[in-house]
């Protein structure tokens, strides 16, 4: 019997989404995969438009219509995600997967206490357990997310707490249930900058304290590389990149990693550099252009680009790149094997 | 170029793999600009309005409901100069018309059964020795009699037997022998009223009412709540506080409650103005009645807080967008930005929410009318003609059925239009 | 809570303070005096009401004094349609009926239409949702007096088989009697309910917490009873005030159709023989009442919304 080290926390395989609007057929993913381990925390980039949300719905089986899985498979630890019946999907969502969301002002019932909310998602899967328990239980929970006062806080309705302990509530709520991962959406977006710094710091915190598996979305590379182990970079709904933390920072391999990279303000830039913003606009969903989504935007494009999806090509110790650029060095080098 | 790419494990992009030893040198040459702008196919750009009135068109419910708005607007506008009785006109001999009615032969058959039994007994012997051409045997008399004897002659029975069934419009038995005669009779479509007044013209010139009424207090909310609702939305703070109070003030008040004490009150008064002289202003007011003028005076100071709120909390919105800041920033006054920049946004708003005002109003006018507090006599509305049917309800159902199917009808049809358009203008709406 | 309650009942009274010296301004403004129903009364007659009501004294002074015999409970007498029976006798005796009524009315409305209208948000999309609005939105569409004439003419008809329900009112028939009056008056306020409550269920549904509720693993049933049921109805209680005002005042129509002996009635009769004292009672008695009835939803409102209570500066 392998053990849980060989076993991997999560499976994504050529996963596809597409919504079913009037206007259209909107594929928002368009095949992408990736696999997480136990205790890992990938971290997933892109615009707004670029799937990221969409792919984590897909996982927790929170896709409304009309949106679609028309293709690929999700499994966790070894069970088929998309196959679940309505009461396994139930017991599935914030018991071994917990999702939190970005918006926190908007995302707690305005009209429950928080220790309402919080000892319903106890109960929700803890069918046996006291009311005076799961009370106890909650409370050690806003503890460990680092919120004072509990025995108050509890009775208090989510208009009287700020934005970012309303963050910590719902990290709260993820975790009352020990899940093996965690999917933070956008997490700290909508948070002024020093509550993101708090809140990322809890959840490097609570990660190392829990060993549970993180995909954390976000746009922002800043943040990506605070607290990821892995990076998948996605643009209209695919990933042209994919790796190690380091390897994506130090030697990206897409253009449009490189522009990310690029046009983020750094602190210790020298002091006049100008930021390169990534020119052009995203692309639109309903007609997604044959060859590299990315062409339009990109300095380098070449007369392939415009044709044809590129492929990945391997780059060692996981990193990969979709980037006809890199199939060019690829076919070169292999030219001067061949030769030299 | 003949070696394989290494083959990757994850493959969304199989399809192409396969034709990559295809590439070419030219492949990997630089893409020029205008290829890169060709790439993109844009999707056709239609403005707001172009996008909203689409969305209307597509909806069939709204355009059936437009279509019924304007056939409605034909037949109270253009309707009563196409019949030629007048609204007002006592028709003689034309009393108590049903909109429907016999065949002179047939109405004739059916005199010949109606009536005691004396006399039926008479016509059916009469009936009974024509048919057979000769006298009739004392036992055929003995049959006749105990027929009509034993029970009234089954009305169904003998029109169906004999072909009788009603046709549409009401005619006086006298229009019949005129149309006998080559004359081309009207016909009275709803048939008449006790004094012979043709119904269809009276519904026609009550429908004229009540669409003018609710169109004229639809504007006059939507004046005075807009300008309201702007003014109080773009001064904020303190002056917005009060100004919104008062208006919840005025909310609170029971509208229907103020507009009988105004009609009631102000009746004398608009009564002695109309006797004041023959101008224009007196004889409007003799025209529209102290009732109707109450009316828009309730209107006018009650029911406009709902349209104040609407654009005050649309203003309220937009005026913490930027292109407001950049308005103020390059000098714009006050008054320029209202116009120029806040208001045009809100004009969906304000479409939609006229557009659901006049059905209230006509309810509210049909309410009024029909309580006896509306429009008065000779003046008609559909209100007032179903109070006025009401009494005789059991003879003339019909009476009271198509003014109030025909008020229900237009309301209804302008509901559904209000929500159409609320449903194009703001799709973030749609349900 | 306490503040937010003070706040809304200073309001309440302000708003019957208005309505109160507006309805006697209007009636003063009439030429002659509303107390006078003679010609020429008899000059112990002026000294009364003189005394009473101050008629000689400026019209400030006249307000105050009407508003303080009001307070004491007394609104004059009627002077066409009872000769000198005291205008409060009167609406203490006609009231009942039409608040019994009206009070079925609206429950039977609040309760079918939440029902109809989560059905409605709940099957969005198909045949359920689609008849569901057509009979809403026709409901809403129907004047109180054509639904109550058209019952009328169907159950009071030349068709003697239809007779179930009787049309003119009779306490002593019980329930029966009580059916036709109180779906007429009831119909436009559940066809608005139920509207009102379809879209904010819909509302409701579509907020980020329903996420949360969905994320959480809770049960559908938790999330739709639970979760948006409550934040769906407050929009519906805040409908509940203006749908009391209308029920009385539609009340006039069904009274007057269905021949029910109760204050709405009489009320338009007064208006109709200018009985200007009852006329006032009767307009200050019942904007008293929708008041009354409209501050008590402001509280309940706060029961279900602790949000409000932040906002008018509790904590």
């Amino acid at each position: 019997m392998s053990n849980t080290e060989d076993k991997k926390l999560l499976e994504i395989k050529d996963l596809k989404v597409s919504f079913f609007t009037p206007a259209g057929e909107v594929k928002a993913v368009g095949g992408i995969s990736y696999e997480l381990g136990y205790g890992e925390v990938m971290g997933i980039v892109g615009e707004s438009g670029s799937g990221k949300s969409v792919e984590a719905y897909s996982i927790m089986g929170l896709l409304q219509s009309p949106g679609k899985v028309i293709g690929g498979s999700i499994t966790f630890e070894g069970e088929d995600v998309l196959a679940y019946n309505k009461n396994q999907l139930i017991d599935f969502r914030g018991n071994k997967v917990s999702m939190i969301f970005q918006n926190p002002m908007t995302c707690l019932n305005p009209v429950y206490t928080i220790g309402n909310q919080l000892t319903e998602a106890l109960r929700a899967h803890n069918k046996e357990i006291s009311a005076a328990d799961a009370n106890k239980k909650s409370m050690e929970m806003l503890e460990f997310v680092g919120i004072n006062n509990v025995e108050k806080r509890m009775k208090q309705f989510p208009h009287e707490f700020s934005g970012g302990m309303r963050q910590r509530v719902m990290i709260a709520m993820g975790l009352i249930c020990s899940p093996k991962l965690l999917i933070a959406d956008e997490p700290t977006t909508a948070l002024d900058v020093t509550i993101q710094a708090q809140i990322l710091e809890l959840m490097k915190d609570l990660q190392k304290k829990t060993r549970m598996g993180i995909i954390f979305i976000t746009h922002n590379l800043g943040v990506v590389a605070e607290i990821c182990d892995k990076v998948s970079v996605m643009y209209a709904g695919k990933i042209v990149e994919q790796g190690l933390v380091n390897d994506i920072f130090y030697k990206p391999a897409h253009p449009y990693t490189i522009g990310l990279l690029r046009s983020m303000p750094r602190v210790d830039a020298d002091e006049y550099e100008r930021l390169i913003p990534i020119e052009g606009t995203p692309v639109d969903m309903l007609n997604t252009p044959s060859g590299c989504p990315f062409a339009p935007r990109c300095e380098k494009c070449m007369q392939v680009c415009l044709k044809r999806m590129p492929p990945y090509v391997e780059l060692g110790n996981g990193h990969r790149s979709a980037c006809w650029l890199r199939v060019q060095e690829e076919m070169n080098k292999k030219e001067e094997q061949a030769n030299g | 170029m003949s070696d394989k790419i290494k083959r990757v494990k994850f493959g969304s992009m199989q399809p192409d793999i396969e034709n990559l030893l295809e590439l070419t040198p030219e492949d990997f040459a630089k893409a020029s600009e205008e290829q890169k702008e060709g790439f993109i196919t844009d999707r056709k750009s239609t403005s707001y309005w172009q996008d909203a009135w689409r969305r209307l068109r597509q909806n069939k419910v709204s355009m059936v409901a437009l279509g019924i708005i304007v056939l409605f607007i034909l037949f109270a506008f253009l309707g009563p100069r196409l019949v030629p009785y007048g609204y007002d006109q006592f028709i003689a001999g034309s009393e108590n018309l049903y909109p429907w009615h016999y065949s002179l032969e047939d109405q004739a058959l059916l005199d010949g059964v109606s009536g005691n039994d004396a006399e039926r007994l008479e016509t059916a012997l009469a009936t009974a020795e024509e048919e057979k051409g000769s006298e009739l045997s004392s036992k055929e008399i003995a049959i006749i009699k105990a027929r009509i004897k034993s029970g009234k002659l089954d009305i169904g029975e003998f029109k169906k037997e004999n072909g009788i069934h009603l046709q549409l419009f009401g005619y006086s038995e006298a229009e019949l022998e005129r149309i006998e005669n080559g004359e081309h009779v009207f016909p009275h479509v709803f048939g008449t009223d006790k004094y012979g007044r043709d119904i269809m013209v009276r519904i026609m010139i009550g429908t004229r009412v009540s669409m003018l009424v609710g169109i004229c207090a639809a504007f006059l909310v939507l004046l005075i709540g807009a300008t309201y609702g702007s003014i109080s939305g773009f001064a904020g703070g303190k002056v917005d506080t009060v100004m919104m109070r008062v208006a919840e003030l005025i909310y609170s008040v029971p509208e229907i409650l103020v507009v009988l004490l105004i009609s009631t009150a102000l009746k004398p008064a608009l009564v002695a103005f109309q006797n004041s002289g023959g101008g224009v202003l007196q004889r409007l007011v003799g025209l529209m009645g102290p009732n109707l003028i109450s009316l828009f005076v309730a209107f006018g100071l009650l029911y406009w807080v709902t349209m104040a709120r609407i654009i005050r909390g649309q203003i309220l919105q937009l005026k913490e967008q930027e292109f407001v800041t950049a308005a103020k920033a390059l000098g714009a006054n006050s008054g320029r930005i209202i116009k120029k920049h806040l208001l045009p946004n809100c004009i969906g708003q304000i479409v939609v929410t006229t557009c659901l005002q006049i059905p209230e109003a006509i309810f509210l006018e049909s309410f009024l009318s029909f309580l006896g507090v509306g429009v008065s006599a000779p003046m008609t509305s559909l209100g007032s003609m179903s109070a006025d049917a009401l009494k005789g309800v059991e003879t003339y159902g019909y009476r009271l059925v198509i003014p109030a199917l025909i008020l229900s009808i237009m309301i209804l049809a302008f509901n559904l239009f209000g929500d159409g358009l609320r449903d194009a203008l703001d799709p973030r709406l749609k349900k | 809570m306490a503040k937010y309650t003070l706040k809304r009942f200073g309001m309440a009274l302000i708003t019957l303070f208005v309505i109160a010296s507006l309805t006697f301004l209007l009636m003063n403004s009439i030429p002659g005096s509303p107390w006078l129903s003679e010609k020429s009364p008899s000059q112990a007659t002026i000294n009364a009401l003189n005394e009473k009501y101050g008629m000689d004294k400026p019209v400030i002074v006249q307000l105050g004094k009407y508003l303080e015999n009001i307070v004491q409970g007394d609104m004059g007498v009627s002077l066409k349609m009872q000769k000198n029976r005291p205008v409060i006798d009167i609406i203490t005796e006609m009231f009942p009926v039409s608040a019994s009524i009206g009070f079925f009315a609206i429950l039977w409305a609040t309760l079918v239409g939440v029902t109809l209208g989560c059905l409605a948000a709940y099957n969005r999309g198909t045949w359920i949702d689609s008849l569901l609005r057509i009979i809403s939105t026709i409901g809403i569409s129907m004047p109180t007096f054509v639904v109550a004439s058209l019952l009328l003419t169907t159950f009071a008809g030349a068709n003697e088989a239809l007779r179930i329900f009787p049309t003119i009112f009779n306490s002593s028939l019980g329930a029966k009697a009580y059916v036709l009056p109180c779906f007429a008056l009831g119909l436009y306020p559940m066809c608005y309910t139920a509207r009102q409550a379809r879209s904010s269920m819909l509302d409701a549904l579509g907020q980020d917490y329903i996420k949360t509720a969905r994320a959480k693993g809770l049960r559908n049933t938790t999330i739709i009873f639970k979760h948006a049921l409550r934040n769906a109805l407050i929009p519906v209680i805040t409908y509940l005030g203006p749908e009391i005002a209308f029920v009385f005042c539609g009340g006039f129509v069904t009274e007057t159709v269905f021949s029910i002996p109760g204050l709405g009635r009489y009320f338009i009769q007064s208006i109709l023989n200018r009985d200007y004292p009852l006329i006032m009672g009767t307009t200050i008695f019942l904007a008293a009442f929708i008041i009354l009835m409209n501050f008590l939803v402001d509280v309940l409102y706060k029961v279900v919304d602790p949000r409000i209570n932040f906002s008018e500066g509790g904590e």
